[in-house]
């Protein structure tokens, strides 16, 4: 509570010679008036304003809502899933690798264009390849060395990734 | 009739004014007498600033809108009246900002600007010294005028100025000081 005292002491902590001060002798009367009326209207006015501003928008509407913490992480996560979803429909990466680099390049092309490709492929990546490759070509490691073997069986193939300790699951995976 | 309306008003205290506001069957009156009570300390705070009755006008409704929209917001930790003041001033230094950015690029100042706009408004009827006054207190910049405005016409302690201005007690002290100081040389001055 800030009490007449308070005041006076704030006065005179900054103008303790207040009264030499040409402000002092200045009149505090208020230079400035305002039109007629304009206290009795201005009321008026402002609710007109506050009624004609208070129409919001409904995302202005929404606003309210989304600002609590809880609906804010639950707009983060959907917009989070839609955007995987909209991917994984869509997938450009996909039809970069399956329509392009499979179909239009072979496997021979690809090794003596870029082996260090083949060198980081995963494993079932590599199955991928062999499979969608109908001519039968085979690679019998993973880009480190080619042999080809047109008479390549499902069980040849089994023995392989057995030799090479890869899982066989990854046949059926496919 | 003012007289009993106006009493009415300051009986009123600013934890009624809010509960008003807040209920929504008397939302309207309860802002209705919040605006009542409190438009001649704001309009006069923010017209001592920018000078020009339009440009107070504007300010003054748009002050009072906001406290509306922030009514529900307000966690009452200062008084209905420093958070009012302080709505009221961020209004007025932004829009002496934006006067400020737009003078920048013409030629000369918005302080010689508003000098300008005390004669030349019709709605200022003070006498040679307060024109001083007027024009001195334009030569300062915005915060040490808005200081010294608040404790010599709004008679504000430093305590509540702090509030308003987010500002420690200290650096009023010493920005209000030093607006005297100047204001005394113009006046001795000019």
């Amino acid at each position: 509570m800030i009490t007449k005292k308070d005041k006076n002491r704030d006065q005179q902590s900054i103008d303790p010679g207040k009264n030499d001060s040409p402000l002092a002798k200045l009149d505090k009367k208020n230079p400035f008036r305002v039109p007629a009326n304009y206290f009795d209207e201005l009321p008026g006015r402002i609710m007109a304003k506050r009624r004609h501003t208070g129409k919001t928008s409904v995302i202005e509407g929404l606003m309210p809502f989304f600002s609590h913490p809880k609906y804010q992480l639950a707009l983060v996560v959907g917009s989070l899933a839609l955007v995987f979803s909209v991917l994984f429909i869509y997938n450009p990466w996909k039809a970069d690798v399956s329509d392009q680099f499979l179909s239009n390049i072979t496997l021979d092309d690809l090794l003596r264009e870029s082996p260090e490709i083949i060198a980081e492929m995963e494993n079932y990546l590599f199955i991928e390849i062999l499979i969608a490759d109908q001519t039968g070509e085979i690679i019998y490691s993973t880009g480190k060395s080619l042999e080809k073997d047109s008479s390549l069986s499902e069980e040849d193939l089994i023995n392989y990734l057995k030799e090479e300790e890869i899982s066989t699951e990854l046949i059926y995976e496919l | 009739m003012r007289f009993y309306q106006s009493t009415i008003l300051e009986d009123q205290s600013d934890k009624s004014l809010l509960e008003l506001c807040l209920s929504k069957d008397s939302e309207n009156y309860g802002f209705n007498l919040v605006v009542r009570k409190y438009q001649k300390q704001i309009y006069w705070h923010i017209r001592r600033m920018v000078i020009n009755h339009s440009d107070a006008d504007d300010l003054v409704q748009e002050t009072f809108v906001k406290v509306w929209r922030n009514m529900k917001k307000f966690r009452q930790e200062s008084s209905l009246y420093t958070w009012i003041y302080r709505i009221a001033t961020n209004e007025t230094l932004s829009f002496l900002q934006r006067k400020k950015l737009k003078y920048m690029i013409r030629p000369g100042n918005i302080e010689s600007h508003l000098a300008g706009k005390l004669t030349d408004d019709n709605f200022f009827d003070g006498n040679e010294v307060q024109l001083r006054l007027q024009k001195a207190l334009l030569s300062l910049p915005g915060k040490q005028r808005l200081v010294f405005n608040l404790k010599y016409y709004s008679d504000m302690t430093f305590e509540e100025m702090s509030v308003v201005l987010d500002t420690s007690v200290g650096a009023l002290k010493a920005s209000h000081h030093i607006a005297v100081k100047k204001i005394e040389k113009y006046l001795i001055n000019y």
